[in-house]
C-alpha cells in the first residue's frame, strides 16, 4: 500500500524534499520520482502536497528557484537548497532521529 | 522577512500565477513523457497523466495559499467584481450610498458630540497626567467631590506626589462693563472660581495676555481676572486692547473693580465639557470677596465647595497618591473633628466617574441615538427593499455562477462585500458630514453656543466603520439569503412575482417602517406638545396677566442716599397709583438663577445644611403673583422683623412630620420666624419644583433693587407704569417684559431638543414614505399582469387599488399597531419631558396619524395611478 504523504509526521515531507536536493537540484518533478524511488515506492508523493511544501520551502528561504531545461528539454523549474535550506536540513534531522529513536523505543519497551 | 516576501509575492501575483502553471504544467508533461518512455501509447499517455494530477486549478490554488490566505485573496476578488458591478449601476449605487450616508452621517453626528463631551479628556496640556479628587463614601453616603477651602491648602501644600493640586468653584456673578461709557452694561455669566495654579499646572493656552498666577490668588493682591474668548466677542466685540480694561465683578454694594489680564484660546470651553462654559476666571480668594456672606464661609473646614483635580508627578502611579492623600486627609481632618473614608482619583474622561452624573444629558443622549438608531434601522429597510429587488432581478447571472459550481457561501459573501463596499463609501462621506453638521445645527438653533472641538477623532472613525459595517449586514444578509435559496435550478427557474419568501420579506419590511416612522414622530410630536403645554399649564402662580419692568440706573443717581429718596417717591406714587400692587422683586419670575443659601433648623448642627433658593420680593409680590398661602401670610416689608415665606417643599424637607408655620429657620447664620408657607409653584422655573425661600425687598436691604412686578390685567398698564417711572425722575430707562418670555428662555434647551427630534422624525419619515413608496411600486409592478388583466375583465379603478391595498394589509396594520405600541413606550421614557402631559396625549398622536396619511397616501396614490394606466393588451403579451 503506498503512502500518502498526509501519513506522514508533520513538517516530514519538507524534511525528505530538503535531502534530496541536498545531493542535486532537481525540478518538481524530478523530486516526486526521487523519493519513490528511494523509498522503494512506498512514499508516493501527490503535486497536492509537493508544491504547497515547495512554495513552503521558497517562502522559508530554504530554497531557491530557477527555470531550466529539463533532461528532454522541457522548461522547468530547478529547485536548489540555499545556505539557511541546509542548516535547517541538519537541524530538523537531528531532531527526527531523536524522535524516531524515541518512538522505537516506545514501540520496543512498552 | 517572510512578510517581505508575502508582500513582493503580492505584488507579482500575476506572473506568480502563471508560473505555478507553467510548473504544474511541466509536471504534467514530464509524466506524460515518462509513460511514454515506459511503452505506453501517447494517447493512453496522456489521459493517464491527467488522470493521476487530477484537479489542477485545486493545487495550484493551494499551492498559492501558502503565499496569501485563500480568503484574503478571494476577498479581493469580491471587492474588485463588487466594485466592477456598483459602477455599472450608477443610480443604485448611489441611492444606496446617499441614504446610508445620511443614516450613518446622523448616527456619526451624534457620537461625535458626545464622545467630545463625555469620552473626552479635559482640554489641557496632557490630561493623561490629571487626574480628579473625589472623596470615597462613608457607608450610606454617595461620593462627592467637593472639598473644604482650608483641606485644599492643606493638600496642596503636602502632597509630593503631584506636580500641583488646583481648586474650582462655579458660580454665576455679575459683571458690570464699559462703566463711563456708552457701551456700559451687566450682565450675569457664569464664572469659574479657580486657585492661583490652575492656569500654570493644567497649561492652559491663553489668546491674549496672561493667565492667573499664584499670586494674583492672595487676598491683598490686586484684584484680576481672566474672560473666555466668547465673553470677550461678546461684551468687548473682541477689542484687542481688552487686556488692562478694569470690571466691576461681584454683587451690588461689595463688587469690586478688577483687571482683565487675559482671553483664553478660542475654544476654550472650561475643563469640564459638561458644565456651562464658564466665562470668567476669577481667583477663589476674589470671589470670596465679591459674594454676600462668603468670605468667612470659604474657610469653615466642613464648608465644601471646591472640586479639586491634580497633575500627577512622573512616575507617580494613582494608586501611591490616593494613599499619599488619604494619610494626609485624615492628618487634616482629625484635627478638626471630621471623617475621612479616604480618596478615589479618576482620569478627566467625564463618563464613568462615581457620583452625580449629568443624568439629564447621558439620558439626552441615549434617547436621540435611540431615535437615530431607528433613522438608521428605517435606511437599512430602504436600502434593503433595493437590494432584494436587486438580487431577485440578479437571480439569472447568480443561478449561472450557482451551476458553474460557486458555492451558495461563496454567492452570498460576494453579495455582502459589495454591501460592505457601499456601506464603507456612505461611511466615509457620513464622518465628513459628521465633523461639520453638529457645529451648523447648534449655530442655525442657538447662536452662542461654543462646542468644544468636534474634528473626529480615532474613536469616531471606529465607530462610523463599525456602524457601516453594521448597516451593511442589516440590509444585504436577508436578501442576499434570499436570492441564493434552493441552489441553481430554482434560482434559475422561480420567477419574482411568484416568489412568497421575497413578498414576504417585503412585508416584514414595510411593517418595520411603518411602526418606526410612528415611533419617531410621536415621540417628536409629543415633545413639542409637552412644551406647548407648559405656556397654556397651571404653573402655581399668575405667570399670564404680569410682566417685569427692569430699571436701568445711571451713573449719576447711583449715590445711595439720591437713589434713597427716589425710590422712597417711586414707593408713594405706586402706592397710590391704580396700578397698585406692584412689587419689588430681586430676580424674575421664572428665572431659575441659583441665588441660593444655606438653612437648617436651629436644632440641627451646621453639617446638616441644605442649599435652598433666595427670592427676595417686596409684600406685594404674594398679591401680583396671586401666590396662594396653605398657611399663614404674607411677612411685613421689614427686613429686621426677620419673616419670612417658604414654599411647600422647604416646608416638607425641613419638618417632615409637623407644621412649618410659627417655627425658626437658620438661613446664612440668621434665624428667622416662618409666617407663611406658599402652594407650591414653578415661579423659579418650569424644570422642577425646588425649596423656596422669600424674604422682604426693600431699598438697602441690597444686593440688588432694579425689577417692578406688575400685573397687566388692565390694557395699558405697561405704559402707565413706565410713564410713572419716568415721572419720578426721566433719567430712569425701564425695559419691560411679560413674565412668560422667561419661559422661553428656560426651554431654550428643550425647544431645540423638540427641533432636534422633528427633524429626526422628519427624516424618518422620508425614508419611510421612501420605502413604503418603493415597496408598494414593486408590488404594483409585480401584479401588472394581473392588473391588466382584472382591468379586461371590467374592474373599475377602485377595485384595482383596494386589490393592491389588501395584499399590504397585513403590514399596514401590524405596522400601525407595533407603532403605537412602541410610541407608547416612548411616551413614558419622555414623561419627564412633559411637563405633566400624558403621555398618551391625542391631540400629539392625532398629528402624526395625519402625517402619516398623508404621506401614505403619496406612497400609494402615485404608485396604484400608474398601474391603472396599465394598457390590458400590453401588459397581457408583454411576458
Amino acid at each position: 500500500m503506498p503512502r500518502s504523504p498526509t501519513d506522514l509526521l508533520p513538517g516530514t515531507l519538507e524534511l525528505l524534499i530538503l535531502r534530496v536536493l541536498a545531493s542535486g537540484n532537481h525540478h518538481g518533478y524530478g523530486i516526486a520520482q526521487r523519493l519513490q524511488q528511494l523509498s522503494d515506492d512506498v512514499l508516493q508523493v501527490g503535486e497536492s502536497s509537493l508544491y504547497p511544501a515547495l512554495q513552503r520551502l521558497l517562502l522559508n528561504g530554504d530554497v531557491d528557484a530557477e527555470w531550466g531545461l529539463s533532461e528532454n528539454n522541457r522548461r522547468a523549474r530547478y529547485y536548489t537548497l540555499t545556505r539557511a535550506g541546509r542548516g535547517r536540513l541538519a537541524g530538523e534531522r537531528a531532531a527526527f532521529e531523536t524522535k524516531v529513536a524515541a518512538i522505537q523505543r516506545v514501540l520496543q519497551t512498552a | 522577512m517572510r512578510w517581505l516576501r508575502r508582500l513582493w509575492a503580492r505584488t507579482k501575483y500575476r506572473r506568480h500565477d502563471a508560473e505555478l502553471r507553467e510548473e504544474i504544467e511541466t509536471h504534467r508533461r514530464l509524466m506524460e513523457d515518462d509513460l511514454r518512455g515506459r511503452g505506453w501509447s501517447p494517447e493512453e499517455a496522456r489521459r493517464c497523466a491527467a488522470r493521476r494530477m487530477g484537479n489542477v486549478t485545486l493545487q495550484r490554488e493551494s499551492a498559492r495559499g501558502v503565499w496569501i490566505a485563500p480568503w484574503l485573496e478571494s476577498l479581493w476578488q469580491d471587492a474588485r467584481y463588487g466594485a466592477r458591478s456598483l459602477w455599472k449601476n450608477p443610480g443604485f449605487s448611489a441611492t444606496t450610498v446617499v441614504t446610508l450616508a445620511i443614516a450613518i452621517g446622523l448616527n456619526v453626528s451624534l457620537f461625535n458630540v458626545f464622545n467630545a463631551v463625555a469620552l473626552r479628556g479635559w482640554d489641557v496640556e496632557q490630561p493623561g497626567d490629571v487626574v480628579l479628587l473625589h472623596n470615597r463614601p462613608d457607608p450610606d453616603r454617595r461620593f462627592t467631590d467637593r472639598f473644604s477651602f482650608p483641606e485644599y491648602e492643606y493638600l496642596r501644600d503636602h502632597a509630593e506626589s503631584f506636580v500641583g493640586i488646583v481648586a474650582r468653584e462655579r458660580d454665576p456673578v455679575w459683571i458690570r462693563y464699559g462703566e463711563g461709557t456708552a457701551s456700559a452694561g451687566e450682565e450675569g455669566v457664569q464664572a469659574s472660581a479657580v486657585s492661583g495654579n490652575f492656569f500654570d499646572v493644567l497649561g492652559i493656552a491663553m489668546a491674549l495676555g496672561r493667565g492667573l498666577a499664584p499670586e494674583d490668588d492672595d487676598p491683598s493682591a490686586p484684584a484680576v481676572v481672566v474672560i473666555s474668548h466668547g465673553l470677550w466677542l461678546r461684551l468687548f466685540g473682541g477689542d484687542p486692547a481688552v487686556v488692562g480694561r478694569s470690571v466691576r465683578v461681584g454683587d451690588d454694594g461689595i463688587a469690586a473693580p478688577a483687571t482683565i489680564v487675559g482671553v483664553t484660546r478660542r475654544g476654550f470651553a472650561g475643563v469640564e465639557p459638561t458644565d456651562a462654559d464658564p466665562e470668567l476666571f476669577l481667583p477663589l480668594s476674589l470671589m470670596s470677596r465679591v459674594e454676600y456672606d462668603s468670605a468667612e464661609e470659604a474657610q469653615r473646614p466642613f464648608e465644601r465647595y471646591v472640586q479639586l483635580s491634580g497633575r500627577l508627578a512622573p512616575g507617580v502611579s494613582r494608586d501611591r497618591a490616593e494613599a499619599e492623600l488619604g494619610a494626609l486627609s485624615r492628618n487634616f481632618r482629625d484635627s478638626v473633628q471630621l471623617e475621612s473614608h479616604g480618596f478615589l482619583l479618576t482620569g478627566t474622561r467625564p463618563i464613568g466617574r462615581p457620583g452625580r452624573l449629568e443624568g439629564e444629558l447621558y439620558l439626552g443622549f441615549a434617547g436621540f441615538s435611540a431615535a437615530l438608531l431607528l433613522v438608521l434601522l428605517l435606511a437599512c429597510g430602504n436600502v434593503g427593499s433595493l437590494q432584494l429587488a436587486r438580487a431577485l432581478a440578479r437571480r439569472r447571472e447568480i443561478a449561472v455562477r450557482m451551476s458553474l459550481g460557486a458555492g451558495r457561501g461563496r454567492i452570498v459573501r460576494q453579495v455582502l462585500t459589495e454591501a460592505a463596499l457601499l456601506s464603507l463609501v456612505a461611511g466615509a462621506v457620513a464622518v465628513g458630514l459628521a465633523s461639520i453638521l453638529p457645529d451648523v445645527v447648534l449655530r442655525f438653533l442657538d447662536g452662542d453656543s461654543e462646542l468644544p472641538p468636534l474634528d473626529p477623532d480615532g474613536v469616531v472613525l471606529a465607530f462610523a466603520l463599525g456602524l457601516a459595517l453594521l448597516s451593511s449586514l442589516l440590509f444585504a444578509l436577508a436578501p442576499a439569503l434570499r436570492a441564493t435559496r434552493g441552489g441553481a435550478t430554482l434560482a434559475y427557474e422561480a420567477r419574482a412575482a411568484l416568489d412568497p419568501g421575497g413578498r414576504r420579506l417585503r412585508s416584514w419590511l414595510l411593517a418595520a417602517q411603518i411602526a418606526l416612522s410612528l415611533t419617531l414622530l410621536s415621540g417628536a410630536s409629543l415633545l413639542t406638545r409637552g412644551l406647548d403645554h407648559v405656556f397654556t399649564a397651571d404653573l402655581g402662580f399668575d405667570a399670564h396677566d404680569t410682566a417685569v419692568a427692569q430699571l436701568t440706573v445711571p451713573e449719576e443717581l447711583r449715590a445711595p442716599s439720591t437713589l434713597a429718596a427716589l425710590i422712597a417717591e417711586l414707593d408713594a406714587a405706586l402706592e397710590t397709583s391704580p396700578l397698585s400692587p406692584v412689587a419689588w422683586t430681586e430676580v424674575a419670575p421664572l428665572n431659575p438663577v441659583r441665588l441660593a443659601g444655606q438653612a437648617r433648623r436651629p436644632d440641627q448642627p451646621e453639617t446638616r445644611r441644605r442649599l435652598v433658593l433666595h427670592r427676595a420680593m417686596s409684600r406685594a409680590g404674594f398679591d401680583v403673583l396671586d401666590l396662594e398661602f396653605v398657611a399663614g401670610g404674607p411677612y411685613s416689608d421689614r427686613r429686621d422683623t426677620g419673616q419670612v415665606v417658604v414654599n411647600e417643599t422647604l416646608a416638607r424637607m425641613m419638618w417632615p412630620r409637623e407644621e412649618a408655620l410659627g417655627r425658626e429657620i437658620v438661613f446664612q447664620d440668621e434665624t428667622l420666624n416662618v409666617v407663611g408657607v406658599v402652594r407650591d409653584s414653578y415661579l423659579t422655573g418650569v424644570i422642577e419644583i425646588e425649596p423656596v425661600l422669600h424674604r422682604p425687598l426693600t431699598f438697602g436691604s441690597a444686593p440688588r433693587l432694579t425689577r417692578l412686578l406688575f400685573r397687566t390685567d388692565r390694557s395699558g398698564a405697561a405704559d402707565e407704569l413706565r410713564a410713572l417711572v419716568q415721572g419720578v425722575d426721566t433719567r430712569f430707562e425701564v425695559a419691560i417684559e411679560p413674565v412668560t418670555a422667561g419661559i422661553e428662555r428656560t426651554l431654550g434647551s428643550r425647544r431645540f431638543s423638540a427641533a432636534l427630534a422633528w427633524a429626526i422624525g422628519g427624516i424618518g419619515m422620508g425614508l419611510a414614505t421612501v420605502g413604503v413608496f418603493g415597496v408598494f411600486a414593486y408590488a404594483v409592478e409585480e401584479r401588472r399582469r394581473e392588473v391588466g388583466v382584472r382591468r379586461a375583465l371590467g374592474a373599475r379603478a377602485g377595485d384595482v387599488v383596494r386589490v393592491l391595498l389588501a395584499a399590504n394589509r397585513w403590514s399596514i396594520g401590524a405596522g400601525l399597531a407595533a407603532g403605537t405600541l412602541l410610541s407608547m413606550g416612548a411616551g413614558f421614557a419622555l414623561r419627564s419631558y412633559l411637563f405633566g402631559l400624558s403621555p398618551l396625549d391625542p391631540l400629539a398622536y392625532l398629528r402624526v396619524m395625519l402625517l402619516l396619511a398623508l404621506a401614505a397616501a403619496i406612497a400609494v396614490v402615485v404608485p396604484s395611478l400608474r398601474a391603472l394606466r396599465v394598457d390590458p393588451m400590453a401588459a397581457l403579451q408583454s411576458d
